[in-house]
């Protein structure tokens, strides 16, 4: 009980359209990952979280690796039909390692997000 | 082979080739093994090593693994694999794992630019101490040279890297040498790092001496963090008592007042900002009349990066210890709001200090020199020692490779 009190607050902490990983609640929580990415994920279906996914290149040189952002899986896999490598720098795209991140919808109903 | 004399030609010719990637630093280590008198340039004490091997001076054995392990002791960048099961190392002794390895293990004596076309293991050996297989993987590369009108050419040679299943820490690492001017290994090109070619070396091992999946070794970002913690904690128990009565006492009181200043703020999504912006603030000024407290840290930091989303932040003291009074605030922040991405650490043992950068791959960590001193194998074991030990035994619970979701 006390680690979903943890996960609200984490959660109603968010600003809105503010990202948060699923480690980063994990690491916070120590809610299994498992449970946590059902509870994220059944928060997406009503709509108090929306998806994030991010897809980077594998440029060499740091400042040069560039980031895309999709809030559907959907959106994702019609970038990368699309889209072999990196449309600015043409370098690979890291599509073994995109990382899931969840936002934080609109903010309604006192702030908290699990209602 | 029982020594020198007993080499031919060829043999040789690739002991000299090898001799030539010797530097001072390896030379000293035999030294201290034999009393052999080392002295002035390098050509110089090749020649002394030589002679010594020749009069059955140096133990030839001990001699051709201390070939083998000349680019071992560098400045070398780390690479760590986990396997997604950890019987792995239960249902692989070390000892059966390691007559498996001798039966495919060449020779350093054998083994020259022109020859080598795919990497080959060439050397092996057993810590039983420290439980520990030892692998030198020899790889086809070409050197990029200058010739004496500043012509660029490329120039065969043979990288040697080193493979160490480690038994205690239950991984297998990779030290791979900085080589000066190398440009290609086992055909691939080297950019700014060694990714690919740890990738190929271990994909070898896994092909011809054993199979296995590597795991997701998310723990690190854990550790990483816990390092952060460690390393800005005030620990003192006073700040913590005032803290406590601060937050029972005086919050409500604080937030009352702020919430009624604007009518939006009573949503809960404010008040908890508020709370802890306050409490931050709090913190951070009694930190200044009641002072951190010192305390041994395993690593002090120098650098901190970290993600949110498409963001990244980066906090970094550009080799020295990220100052206190500089970069606590904004790092707390950063712990607060993201995961950390990568870290430079530095490890101090004995006055020398020996900086890494460790990062997180999708399935492996990197352990990446940031100077170019020398470091000892003995060194990177504490490292990693050390590091292994902000592993938390939750991972353990994902054996069977139950994760789906990657960050």
């Amino acid at each position: 009980m006390d680690q979903l009190q943890k996960l609200n607050d984490l959660l109603t902490i968010l600003r809105e359209n503010e990202s948060v990983s699923p480690y980063y609640l994990i690491r916070k929580t120590n809610i299994p990952v498992n449970v946590i990415i059902l509870i994220l994920n059944i928060m997406v279906e009503r709509s108090l979280l929306k998806n994030s996914f991010i897809l980077k290149c594998d440029n060499p040189d740091n400042d040069l690796i560039h980031g895309y952002e999709f809030e559907d899986e959907e959106k994702l896999l019609d970038f990368l039909r699309k889209n072999e490598q990196c449309d600015q720098c043409e370098s690979n795209l890291l599509t073994r390692d995109i990382r899931v991140f969840y936002k934080k919808g609109k903010v309604t109903n006192g702030g908290d997000v699990n209602g | 082979m029982t020594g020198y004399m007993d080499l031919n030609e060829k043999q040789q010719e690739n002991l000299f080739f090898f001799m030539d990637k010797v530097g001072g630093n390896h030379y000293s280590i035999l030294k201290e093994t034999y009393d052999i008198k080392l002295g002035g340039s390098l050509k110089n004490q090749t020649d002394k090593v030589l002679h010594a091997l020749m009069m059955n001076e140096i133990n030839f054995d001990y001699f051709t693994t201390w070939l083998n392990h000349v680019n071992m002791n560098g400045n070398n960048s780390i690479y760590i694999f986990e396997p997604e099961l950890s019987n792995l190392f239960i249902n692989n002794p070390i000892s059966s794992l390691f007559e498996k390895i001798k039966k495919k293990t060449g020779s350093i004596l054998n083994t020259s630019p022109e020859q080598l076309e795919k990497i080959q293991v060439i050397h092996s050996t057993m810590n039983s101490v420290k439980e520990q297989i030892i692998i030198t993987l020899a790889a086809p590369a070409y050197l990029s040279l200058k010739d004496a009108d500043n012509n660029p050419y490329l120039e065969k040679d043979v990288y040697l890297g080193y493979l160490i299943i480690d038994y205690k820490l239950q991984h297998f690492r990779l030290s791979l040498h900085p080589t000066h001017n190398i440009y290609s290994i086992n055909n691939i090109i080297k950019d700014k790092g060694f990714e690919s070619i740890a990738l190929a070396f271990m994909e070898f091992f896994k092909k011809k001496l054993l199979p296995f999946n590597y795991s997701n070794p998310e723990w690190i970002i854990d550790g990483m963090s816990v390092i952060v913690e460690e390393y800005f904690d005030h620990n003192n128990p006073i700040i913590e008592k005032k803290l406590l009565e601060f937050q029972k006492n005086e919050m409500s009181k604080l937030i009352k007042i702020l919430i009624t200043k604007e009518n939006g703020f009573k949503n809960s999504s404010f008040i908890k900002r508020f709370e802890r912006a306050l409490l931050n603030s709090y913190e951070s000024e009694l930190i200044e009349i009641y002072k951190m407290v010192p305390k041994e840290n395993s690593f002090s930091i120098f650098l901190h990066e970290a993600g949110k989303g498409i963001v990244s932040f980066m906090a970094n003291s550009n080799g020295k210890p990220l100052n206190y009074a500089d970069s606590r605030i904004i790092v707390k922040m950063m712990m607060e709001n993201t995961m950390v991405s990568s870290l430079g650490i530095t490890y101090t043992e004995n006055g020398k200090n020996y900086p890494y950068k460790i990062a997180k791959n999708y399935n492996f960590i990197s352990l990446k020199r940031v100077n170019n001193s020398g470091t000892p194998k003995e060194i990177v074991d504490d490292v990693l020692f050390r590091l292994n030990k902000y592993k938390p035994i939750r991972e353990f619970e994902n054996q069977g490779g139950s994760i789906t979701e990657a960050e």
